[in-house]
């Protein structure tokens, strides 16, 4: 992982960008310290889309992390079975994707990092089951939801026709501001598609939520996903009458010498 | 009062479940809305080409030893062990006539022996399950395979919801709320062919000094007595149990825990994330669900932590316990011994120093809890175990044939000698060299049971506390 770090940082263009920042050297350290120890960052490097202004962004959020503010939110993913809900969301914490994945039974639950701006919000996700059986458990996991994430197939157009059910029936079941995000998934299957991008699109608009699409597979807009949800947060957050589920804390501490000597370890280690 | 694990003598065992009963008990079926529109009606094939097609899945399903059917009263196909239910239409057909014909002459239609093969119904309606078994399999263990099965059908839907859907439909296509759990099914068979506790209804425990196991009973039980509606805890690593707290009153069924036990050891994305989900444990309560919270202790220990309760809002008590419960067993050396206990060579029955003992099984009568040591030579290939487990599974059915106190049975087979010795609080089923005398035999039997003495500590689980 270290070398990938050291010649995106000997491509031109992104030296020039540096230089422009006065923070190259600075920089190189305290980017190198991050990334061996903080898998927050895994997906983007593995990501094939993170260009060099992308990683460069990061570097800064985290270089401002003293005085952060920190932001916990609770994302449910819904949507029928197999569409690879579970796929995603292991593809953004783990950076790893499966062929072989079992259905999940019930739901499960993970932290997922986002950092942004001078947030650090912290994603608690559920991912919820597909399969019919458990249909009725899922109001359970979307309870207070601040936001959801209702996954369809490209190539399967029951999963999308599904999206709708869905929506209308967090809707009825919530009473706080939820960001909806419909997401169309597999867009890797080229030939089989069924659903459009404009389609995908157009019905998202019509029941008020954000359009995103994304593969697995081919490891394309996963990291976005949650960057445009963690900044959707954000501005329900910072608008003029923020609920009251959704709370920012300030955190006054610097990052700590502790933490960069662990960092610095942890860097040894991977060496 | 058998099979339960942790059952208290002095405890009055009138399981009041219906307190427990969780609120959580409608699988919603909201037809054509969210559920995925399957073709009630496949269309039927033309008659000639039905015949060939049929020889050549009959062919294939010939090939296999063994076969599981799950049909509904109505006919419907639910799951097939092999090969794709959709094409077995006149099979199942035939399935159905076989039962009602019997049933219409009130009786009931419980085996058909043909040679070798024995087929096997099990009819708990709104279900039927057929078994198949070319390898002349007592008729007791077929039956319990199937009670397996749809035991696991139950713990996925619960009693109350089969009975309710096909109650409403009659035609229902089941396969739309089994779908994903197949797989579940497919395992469990597989389970109950190779595992001794399936033979003997009972547990393995993981071997390790009964001071570690009761440190980390201690730990689980400090965090787990504090929880209002929790109603069990169980620590698994793979196939063996660590350690079990319960609620006062409430035991749990062998079978049930076989069901959790197979449910953890063919999921692998427990291991990644924690889980929530609904089981129903048919055994202690087959009308409701109860919750899970599932996960692996930590990322160096792989040892499973099962909580479950009848709060559905429970869920960040629980995590929140877990993580307590892992920290203050890294503290305190548990995850530790766990550790060494999964890596170290399982005891071996050679320290017991036995001339001419091979194998054993060993069970713990009151504490429903099986000792079998690793297959030594000779027995070295899949196949040979194979061989040794359906001896010992036909000795275990005679043994406990119903209505029959049979103690004592001494069998020289051309392969093996074997001595099944069955008292008040021990079965015990050995293997010998084939040559063994039965004054040989009755001798390792008494030098046996002193050294278990000394060992049971480690290989079972005599501390069972309840909160
Ligand atoms: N081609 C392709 N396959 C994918 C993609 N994402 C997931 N899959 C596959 O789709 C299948 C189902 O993925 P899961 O992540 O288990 O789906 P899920 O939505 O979690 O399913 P349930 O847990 O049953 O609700 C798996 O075989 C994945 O490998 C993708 O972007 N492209
Ligand atoms: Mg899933």
């Amino acid at each position: 992982m270290l070398m990938s770090v050291v010649s995106v940082y000997s491509a031109p263009s992104i030296s020039s960008n540096t230089k422009q920042l006065g923070l190259e050297s600075l920089l190189i350290t305290e980017y190198i310290c991050v990334v061996a120890s903080s898998c927050l960052l895994k997906p983007l490097i593995n990501d094939d889309n993170s260009d060099a202004s992308t990683i460069i962004k990061n570097i800064n959020v985290l270089h401002s992390r003293r005085g952060c503010k920190r932001l916990s939110a609770k994302l449910v993913f819904m949507g029928s079975q197999g569409v690879g809900k579970s796929s995603i969301i292991t593809r953004y914490i783990k950076g790893d994707f499966k062929k072989e994945c079992e259905a999940t039974i019930g739901a499960s639950f993970m932290y997922a990092k986002v950092t942004l701006r001078d947030y650090q919000i912290t994603l608690k996700v559920w991912d919820t089951a597909g399969q019919e059986r458990f249909r009725s458990l899922v109001p359970m996991y979307y309870r207070n939801a601040d936001a959801v994430a209702i996954v369809f197939d490209v190539s399967d157009r029951d999963s999308f026709n599904q999206v709708k059910n869905w929506i209308n029936e967090v809707r009825k079941n919530t009473d706080t501001p939820v960001v909806y995000y419909v997401v169309g998934n597999k867009t890797d299957l080229l030939d089989s598609r069924t659903i459009m991008y404009d389609e995908g699109e157009e019905f998202a608009n019509s029941v008020n939520a954000h359009y995103w699409e994304t593969s697995v597979y081919s490891n394309t807009g996963i990291q976005d996903l949650f960057t445009k949800i963690g900044r959707n947060l954000i501005e329900i957050v910072e608008s003029s009458k923020p609920p009251a589920n959704l709370k920012v804390e300030i955190d006054p501490e610097e990052v700590s010498n502790n933490d960069r000597i662990n960092n610095s370890k942890i860097q040894c280690c991977t060496n | 009062m058998v099979n339960k694990i942790g059952y208290d003598m002095e405890e009055t065992q009138e399981t009041d479940t219906t307190t427990l009963i969780s609120d959580i008990n409608d699988i919603a079926i909201q037809d054509p809305v969210v559920s995925k529109s399957v073709t009630e009606n496949e269309p039927v094939p033309s008659s000639s080409e039905q015949g060939s097609s049929y020889e050549i899945l009959f062919d294939q399903l010939k090939e296999k030893n063994k076969h599981i059917f799950v049909l509904s009263t109505a006919g419907k196909p639910i799951y097939t062990r092999f090969g794709n239910e959709n094409q077995m239409a006149s099979l199942f057909g035939l399935m159905i006539a076989l039962v009602s014909v019997t049933q219409d002459s009130n009786d009931t239609l419980q085996s058909i022996c043909c040679g070798q093969t024995r087929i096997v119904f099990l009819n708990k309606d709104p279900l039927i399950l057929v078994g198949v078994s070319q390898s002349s399999e007592p008729y007791d263990q077929i039956k319990k395979q199937l009670t397996y099965v749809y035991n696991n059908i139950i713990s996925t839907l619960t009693l109350t919801q089969l009975k309710k859907i096909f109650h409403n439909r009659t035609n229902f296509d089941l396969r739309r709320l089994m779908s994903g759990s197949e797989r579940l099914i497919d395992k469990l068979i597989t389970f109950t062919e190779n595992d001794p506790g399936f033979l003997l209804d009972s547990i393995s425990c993981l071997q390790m000094p009964s001071s570690s196991r009761d440190k980390i009973t201690q730990t689980i039980l400090t965090q787990c007595s504090k929880i209002k509606n929790l109603v069990f805890g169980l620590l698994i690593a793979q196939k063996h149990v660590i350690s079990i707290v319960r609620m006062k009153k409430y035991s749990l069924h062998v079978s049930d825990i076989h069901l959790i036990l197979n449910l953890i050891n063919s999921t692998e994305s427990f291991k990644t994330a924690e889980s929530w989900t609904p089981i129903c444990l048919p055994t202690f309560d087959s009308s409701g669900y109860m919750h899970a919270h599932i996960s692996y202790l930590a990322e160096d220990c792989q040892a499973c932590l099962v909580l479950l309760t009848i709060d559905h809002n429970l869920f960040f008590t629980l995590s929140d316990a877990k993580r307590k419960i892992t920290e203050k067993m890294r503290c305190n050396d548990c995850l530790h011994a766990i550790n060494e206990a999964i890596i170290r060579q399982p005891i071996s029955l050679a320290r017991a120093n036995i001339t001419g003992l091979r194998h054993l099984l060993y069970k713990n009568k009151n504490r429903s809890q099986h000792w079998c040591p690793p297959f030594t030579s000779p027995y070295n290939t899949d196949e040979l175990q194979q061989n040794l487990m359906s001896v010992y599974c036909s000795l275990i059915s005679q043994i406990n044939f119903p209505g029959r106190t049979l103690k004592v049975i001494f069998q020289q087979l051309t392969a093996e000698t074997m001595l099944a010795w069955a008292t008040e609080d021990v079965e015990l089923y050995m293997t010998f060299e084939p040559l063994v005398s039965k004054e040989c035999a009755t001798n390792a039997v008494t030098k046996l049971t002193q050294w278990m003495k000394k060992e049971e500590d480690s290989l079972f689980i005599f501390n069972i506390p309840m909160f």
